[in-house]
């Protein structure tokens, strides 16, 4: 899947922080927020644009088993901020 | 989610409301907190700075600067550059009275900085009894300068009986400098509590209001209508108020509400001076009172996992009770009669009910 092999980082304009429920993304233009609940599969960190999705979720399945319907769901979530211009893949 | 989310409480505010100064050069009728004169014992220059070196640490994403004037502050633009070189979106609310090419030249070069000026009428007639004499021709001049200088702003109208007609001309006047339109709700708190009576809309311009408002999607609200907006509008932003949930306020002496509505002792979280923002947010007993709110008598609606009951401080300063509904939401409107009655059977004369 490309998708894996993606690297992200933050849009400009958008900043991210975690939450209990997952990730909190902010972009000043409206301003807009985005709401991603994903627990701790995905943090703040990730977005660096330096890690591809694929190595990230094998480090998290390593500690914790991650179905492969999140992992998918997961991607698709990225692929929507990605068309929100939350985020754009490096 | 993003109910269920915000009623467990975020990590910190999405946005803090910052009342910087009481101090104002003008003194509007609806002012929701009754400025005019500096409050004593106004955070100091050194005090705004550690603040925004907190909200910075624990993530708030934005800070929207209101008072009273913040231009009046002299400490305002190292306050702005300092927030700004810190990552905090900045939001000020100022009156516009203050801004020349000098001013606006300045602000030109910040980035992710916006203003909102305060205009309340498309013309001087109605503007100026809100506002104050002479005070359109001086706003005007203010926003010509902001828009020479690209300066990206909005108009900021708050909806009273006065200034409903002219909302089609307000939002072409918008326009024409370059800006939005953002419409906020008259809400009777402050120097609002005297002016309700003449000044609010009346049900039948709401009513209005809300239509007009579904076929002018650009037009801004902030969080001020969800209770009366269609759904289609409102899925594309905050749906519920954000009190307690997504924002706070803080006062100009350092004191931390749930909103700038709900300024009075009742609903202090606590004071900045003495705790951190963060020991508030997370262990007020007001704050989690709020994030908890239940309207009883709202719960059957069909709009309510929406609206959750509406905006608490309009309720709050109608009947002296948070748990009571928003009267000016479309359903209350719709059906006034009915809901009057039955809210009127529970509820004693005069009774404050704020847990």
């Amino acid at each position: 899947m490309n998708v894996l092999r993606k690297k992200y980082k933050l849009a400009p304009g958008t900043q991210v922080r975690e939450e209990d429920f997952g990730l909190l993304f902010y972009h000043r233009d409206g301003p807009r927020l985005f709401w991603v609940s994903c627990g701790r599969l995905l943090e703040s960190r990730f977005f660096s644009g330096e890690i591809p999705l694929e190595q990230w979720l094998r480090e998290k399945a390593s500690q914790t088993p991650v179905p492969e319907s999140r992992l998918l769901s997961l991607a698709k979530t990225l692929d929507q901020l990605k068309e929100k211009g939350v985020i754009v893949d490096c | 989610m993003i109910a269920k989310a915000a009623q467990q409480g975020l990590s910190a505010p999405v946005n803090v409301t910052w009342e910087i100064t009481s101090r104002c050069n003008l003194s509007c009728c609806h002012c929701l907190s009754d400025a005019g004169v500096a409050s004593p014992g106004e955070l100091s220059r050194e005090e705004c700075r550690q603040i925004v070196d907190q909200l910075a640490a624990i993530k708030v994403f934005q800070i929207n600067i209101g008072g009273g004037e913040p231009f009046l502050r002299e400490d305002f633009p190292d306050f702005l550059s300092y927030a700004l070189a810190k990552g905090l979106v900045t939001c000020v609310s100022t009156n516009g009275t203050l801004m020349d090419d000098a001013l606006a030249r300045w602000l030109s070069a910040l980035k992710m900085l916006y203003l909102q000026v305060s205009l309340d009428g498309a013309t001087p007639e109605v503007n100026d009894r809100i506002r104050g004499e002479g005070t359109y021709a001086v706003i005007l001049e203010g926003v010509a300068s902001l828009a020479r200088h690209g300066v990206p702003f909005s108009i900021n109208t708050v909806l009273t009986r006065l200034n409903f007609p002219q909302l089609d001309t307000l939002r072409k006047m918008a326009k024409g400098y370059g800006a939005e339109l953002r419409v906020s709700r008259f809400r009777p708190s402050g120097r609002g509590k005297e002016s309700k009576e003449w000044l609010a809309p009346d049900k039948d311009q709401l009513e209005a209001f809300a239509d007009w408002l579904a076929a002018h999607d650009l037009v801004r609200t902030g969080d001020s209508f969800f209770c009366l907006a269609s759904e289609a509008r409102r899925r594309k932003g905050l749906d519920m108020c954000g009190a307690a949930k997504m924002t706070c306020c803080l006062s100009p002496v350092g004191e931390v509400y749930p909103c700038a509505f709900l300024q009075e002792e009742s609903f202090l979280a606590g004071r900045i001076r003495d705790n951190t923002l963060k020991d508030l947010w997370d262990h007020s007993s007001i704050l989690n009172q709020l994030r908890n709110l239940q309207v009883k008598s709202c719960e059957t609606c069909s709009r309510f996992e929406n609206c959750r009951g509406g905006c608490p401080a309009v309720a709050y300063h109608s009947y002296r009770d948070i748990h009571a509904p928003d009267p000016e939401c479309l359903m209350n409107l719709r059906n006034r009669e009915g809901w009057r009655n039955s809210f009127a059977k529970g509820m004693k004369n005069g009774a404050v009910r704020i847990s």
